[in-house]
């Protein structure tokens, strides 16, 4: 039938959210159980975000093509792996290497590397706002009950 | 991942076991008490006859931090023995079967955890220099390991921590790697080898009339340089209760403890790579199931990062 659909899993997470908050929680009793309703509701939150942007995709992406110049402008550097463990490891032995070694490599590894990860740090940590707001609500009413 | 009152019926069981005598005991109330995350704290209230008792229950939650109880249990035993204000433990049970984790039961002790003001903190200063100044060789406490050089403090610590991270993660951290490599380069020697605590300051002690009536939360405690805990009290526990001066002031007048710039900046940094290292942890724990509780993915994502941003920032500008 036309117009017809089930619901979006957006729509899905965004009525268990506003059901734990609006009709659970006002219910429960104990602090702990507050607190939790509080964080998964948040969790809940955190995960609607996530599906409007694969970050971590984008994020390798990136980290891969950092890696591919410093493979094009460097022969002692290996081309990049193809999995984000592999991406990883990478990365972090060159940071590691730059803090003990000068030369042009190191000096790009910390004008672009170390800024590129230093950006998906702050990346993964807005993205993660909902769930560590949450947490910190909940422990606060923890805190506040236990006073 | 279990309810409080799933606990009752095999708590009841196993206290009637251990407290023996012919009545039953009765756990009349089971509350979840402080925001502890690497165990779940209960306060119980039972019954047995006319006897009334108050006991905690320290219940471990599947591996988060990578640490155990066993040792926790021993060096507080020790510590007790020594004359130290901690609570005394009842029974320690390595048997997962009985409330799916191992667990310790402690007495409950008088007094508050939450909200010290300045007399208490300044009280625990004192109780912490104490500590640092415990003969841990009489009182027992070489099985916690013995730092062989002045520098082994700090170092056992990063690579402690380190180990507990690279066992937990899904993907190695750049920035943690980072970390690691700039805190072995940089790690001071101690001045002198103590008990440190590990996870010291506010919350972690308990108070009553302005005094430390107890010591709480020994799962992180080690052999290693003192400054770690005055650091840790400072811009960690206690950062949002006083500035680093006010902290530094209250350090001199109550434990005649100077930090140099040099110590605050090192173990700024460990104390932000200990924090971005144990709290990855609870991500393999919600992963696996083992506790699928929403505060375990919010520490090894959100809370992960917070202390992993820091450190990238100190090492930065160091």
């Amino acid at each position: 039938m036309p117009g017809e659909r089930h619901p979006t899993q957006a729509e899905l997470l965004e009525g268990a959210v506003r059901t734990i908050e609006e009709i659970l929680m006002p219910e429960l009793q104990t602090s702990w159980a507050k607190a939790s309703a509080i964080q998964l509701a948040a969790q809940l939150r955190y995960t609607l975000a996530r599906q409007q942007d694969d970050l971590q995709s984008r994020q390798d992406a990136e980290l891969r093509e950092c890696l591919a110049s410093f493979a094009r402008d460097h022969a002692d550097v290996d081309a990049p792996g193809s999995d984000g463990a592999a991406l990883r490891a990478q990365a972090g032995a060159l940071l590691v290497s730059a803090q003990s070694r000068g030369g042009t490599l190191s000096e790009a590894v910390r004008a672009t590397l170390r800024p590129l990860l230093m950006r998906h740090t702050a990346e993964d940590l807005a993205e993660a706002g909902p769930l560590l707001q949450g947490f910190m609500t909940g422990f606060r009413g923890m805190r506040a009950d236990a006073e | 991942m279990q309810s409080s009152e799933s606990l009752v019926a095999p708590l009841e069981r196993y206290l009637a076991g251990r407290l023996g005598g012919p009545d039953a005991v009765r756990v009349e109330h089971l509350r979840r008490i402080a925001v502890g995350h690497s165990r779940a704290m209960f306060m119980v209230n039972t019954r047995q006859g006319d006897c009334a008792r108050a006991f905690v229950l320290r219940l471990e939650q599947g591996g988060v931090f990578g640490t155990s109880s066993g040792g926790e249990v021993r060096l507080m035993r020790a510590l007790r023995y020594a004359g130290y204000p901690v609570a005394p433990v009842r029974w320690y049970e390595p048997d997962t079967s009985i409330l799916g984790n191992a667990f310790f039961i402690m007495d409950a002790v008088t007094g508050e955890a939450d909200a010290p003001g300045e007399k208490e903190v300044r009280a625990y200063a004192r109780t912490l220099r104490q500590q640092h100044d415990l003969d841990w060789r009489a009182a027992g406490l070489r099985f916690l390991g013995v730092p062989q050089t002045p520098r082994d403090g700090a170092l056992a610590q990063v690579e402690r921590w380190y180990g507990v991270y690279r066992e937990a993660t899904y993907l190695p951290i750049p920035l943690l790697e980072e970390g690691r490599a700039w805190l072995r380069k940089q790690a001071p020697a101690a001045a002198r080898i103590t008990l440190v605590h590990g996870d010291a300051g506010p919350s972690n002690f308990m108070h009553q009339d302005g005094a430390v009536s107890c010591v709480t939360d020994w799962e992180f405690a080690h052999l290693g340089d003192p400054v770690e805990d005055w650091v840790y009290m400072a811009t960690m526990r206690g950062a949002r209760m006083f500035p680093r001066e006010r902290w530094a002031e209250i350090f001199r007048e109550e434990a005649g403890v100077e930090v140099s710039p040099a110590e605050w900046v090192f173990w700024d940094a460990f104390n932000h790579f200990k924090g971005a290292c144990a709290n990855i942890t609870t991500l393999r724990v919600f992963s696996s199931g083992a506790n699928p509780a929403p505060n375990m993915a919010a520490i090894g994502t959100g809370l992960h990062l917070v202390f992993l941003q820091r450190l990238a920032e100190i090492v930065g500008a160091n």
